[in-house]
């Protein structure tokens, strides 16, 4: 059962390799410590739906037990990845889901399934604005 | 995905007309692991895991993972029938994925003329099946062979109607194996009779292996030997937050489990241990207990002691953008002389109200240039100030005020010299103070540390201190001295403001630092 992170992590990927939801694309998968992803918000115009969005997974031995790690990735260029705006992601790309946290996590989640819950947590959004920084308070109260 | 080499997986049906069997077959997968069921547990809250990926979470977090509701290891029941399924699933799926794939390639030889394939199991396909069964009889074997992750494959209980899909896997005595599931195979008409007394027996022989040990002949389509050599009983977790260290070593050593490294690792493994065995204990071919061992050396090699990036597992936060190893290299040197200070505390107690005499009297001497630190000379009045009334007050500065500051630490290393020689000497500036007794009270552990200049910053007794504010430091003061701390001017007076800043220094800012060129990245 030592296994059971890269034996699920290759099935996903076999999975994911198939068929994904629209606006949901691989970028890369090296391996099965680190994949990235893209994706595309649809219908809220606060963002284009030509703008992509990269997303970039860590997972450890213990996933599915653990959450992956995720945030968002900016590129400078080619292709050019910005970090969307929104109150709860910070400029550094962390995302604050409790989806991600500890608490929320549950191993029935995959990386389609977060996939699609950071998507619509987007899709729903209404401002176009971070909380300033306030990633460095979680910093600094985690020192 | 080739058939041949055996990974199944749902997308294999997609090629073929059989479609619907990629869903059939993502029901009968593990929502944790997404393999196919292995020994099917039901919650509480009906949901169902195989039995190892649910003691797993729910050691972890206590929560069943679709619903979020609470729930224990201990009331997980056994689901049989599903069980069934994805064993007769598995015994059937190489021949009906065989009969579908040669359905499709029928179909592009036909080139469609009117004449569509279905794309529904009918009793015309059933009898295809069968033949393509027999004919291609060694392949399905080796596939069958070939899924090592899946050993109850080949050992399932049947009944004459899925004959037709497996025909080779049954042994050919026209018997049948007991349908609740205790291995045991007989004629037809004996069933109903020994299905009254299954539990019965099957207690009885549980019983007679614990005490004998010896291998019971009843379990005839399983490699005898191994698995009669374990006992069947479930352990329980420990409250680990009870246990001594020691004791929980003494705990591991009892089961038989590798006991050396930290508590939190042994803890660890013991849970990994009890979820192995109970999920063994669930299982109904059971393994042996070497494999068990085994099992628990290779989560060792991935996630216990020996994985190869211990910290990657669980520091959530930190992990993010943070420099980890850069910064143990960077502090290293801090964190060193924090612990030998510690140490060197913990031996000898009796420094410890002396100490903060020292530092003042150490400062002092320093005062007299700027030195490194940040937050602490800002705050500082000038000169001239100081230096009559510096003495009066404990002064936890900042870390190495006086580092790059040559003259101070020649006038430190004069001080200690003196010290250890037993003389007594003033500071330079702080000639004429009286505070002989505590310096001459400071002397063992001078001689300690010879050449030691930043006392105030690495003293942990300070660090403690520095926490509870005015008042405890006041009190100390006052036993130390000679009440003549009220005289303090109100800028020394307001020192705590600088406690906090000291207590948890440039951490978070350096910190702030890095995650900020990570934000302008």
């Amino acid at each position: 059962m030592a296994g059971m992170s890269s034996k699920r992590l290759q099935k996903e990927l076999t999975k994911i390799q198939g068929t994904l939801p629209p606006g949901i694309t691989l970028v890369s998968a090296p391996d099965l410590r680190e994949w990235q992803m893209d994706i595309a918000i649809l219908d809220n115009p606060i963002y284009p739906p030509s703008d992509h969005y990269r997303l970039r997974f860590q997972f450890s031995q213990s996933y599915p037990i653990e959450a992956p790690e995720v945030v968002f990735m900016a590129i400078p260029s080619n292709p050019e990845r910005k970090i969307p705006l929104h109150p709860h992601i910070y400029s550094n790309g962390i995302i604050c889901l409790d989806l991600l946290d500890s608490q929320g996590w549950s191993p029935v989640h995959n990386v389609e399934s977060i996939c699609i819950s950071i998507q619509s947590m987007l899709a729903g959004n209404t401002k176009a604005e971070r909380e300033f920084d306030t990633w460095l308070v979680w910093v600094v109260m985690a020192n | 995905m080739d058939g041949s080499f055996d990974i199944p997986d749902p997308s294999d049906w997609l090629e073929t007309p059989l479609k619907g069997f990629s869903d059939l077959e993502n029901a009968l997968h593990c929502d944790i692991c997404k393999e196919f069921y292995d020994t099917p547990m039901i919650t509480s809250c009906c949901h169902t895991f195989c039995s190892k990926c649910i003691r797993t979470c729910l050691s972890a977090n206590g929560k069943c993972p679709s619903c979020q509701t609470s729930d224990q290891a201990s009331k997980l029941r056994n689901n049989w029938v599903l069980q069934t399924i994805v064993d007769q699933f598995l015994t059937a799926r190489p021949a009906a994925l065989e009969v579908a794939r040669k359905e499709k390639v029928q179909a592009e030889q036909a080139k469609k003329p009117g004449k569509r394939k279905r794309a529904v199991l009918d009793s015309d396909d059933i009898a295809q099946a069968e033949q393509d069964g027999r004919t291609t009889r060694s392949k399905s074997r080796r596939l069958a062979a070939s899924q090592t992750s899946e050993p109850e494959a080949v050992e399932i209980s049947d009944s004459d109607g899925d004959e037709e899909y497996a025909p080779e896997q049954q042994p050919d005595d026209g018997l049948i194996e007991c349908l609740l599931g205790c291995g045991k195979r007989m004629k037809a008409e004996e069933m109903g009779a020994h299905i009254d007394r299954c539990e019965e027996e099957k207690q009885q022989e549980q019983a007679n292996r614990a005490k004998s040990r010896t291998p019971v002949n009843s379990f005839s389509s399983r490699p005898a030997p191994a698995q009669n050599t374990k006992a069947s009983e479930r352990i329980s977790e420990l409250s680990y937050s009870m246990l001594t260290e020691a004791k929980l070593r003494q705990k591991l050593r009892d089961a038989g489990v590798p006991n050396w490294g930290s508590k939190q690792l042994m803890i660890k493994r013991h849970m990994e241990w009890v979820n192995l065995w109970n999920a063994n204990c669930d299982s109904k071919g059971r393994r042996s207990r070497n494999e068990l061992v085994r099992d628990l050396d290779a989560w060792e090699r991935t996630q216990g002691g020996r994985a190869p990036n211990q910290n990657g597992l669980s520091s959530t936060i930190m992990r993010k953008d943070f420099d980890g190893t850069g910064w143990a290299t960077s502090h290293g040197q801090d964190f060193g002389r924090l612990i030998a200070d510690a140490k060197r505390r913990k031996n000898n107690p009796a420094t410890e109200e002396s100490r903060p005499k020292d530092v003042d009297t150490v400062e002092v001497a320093a005062k007299s240039a700027p030195g490194p630190d940040t937050d602490g000379s800002s705050i500082l009045p000038p000169n001239s100030s100081q230096t009559s009334r510096q003495p009066e007050h404990n002064f936890p500065e900042t870390e190495r005020p006086y580092e790059n500051n040559l003259e101070a630490i020649a006038s430190i290393r004069q001080k200690v010299e003196a010290a250890n020689a037993g003389r007594h000497i003033e500071p330079v500036m702080n000639a004429g103070f009286d505070n002989e007794p505590v310096n001459g009270e400071t002397t063992p552990t001078q001689a300690e540390n010879p050449v030691e200049p930043p006392r105030g910053a690495q003293n942990p007794s300070l660090l403690g201190q520095s926490h509870f504010g005015m008042s405890e430091r006041g009190s100390m003061s006052r036993h130390d001295r000679s009440g003549s701390e009220c005289e303090l001017p109100g800028h020394l007076q307001s020192s705590p403001m600088k406690v906090p800043m000291f207590a948890m220094p440039q951490r978070p800012i350096s910190d702030v630092d890095g995650g900020g060129d990570m934000a302008e990245r």
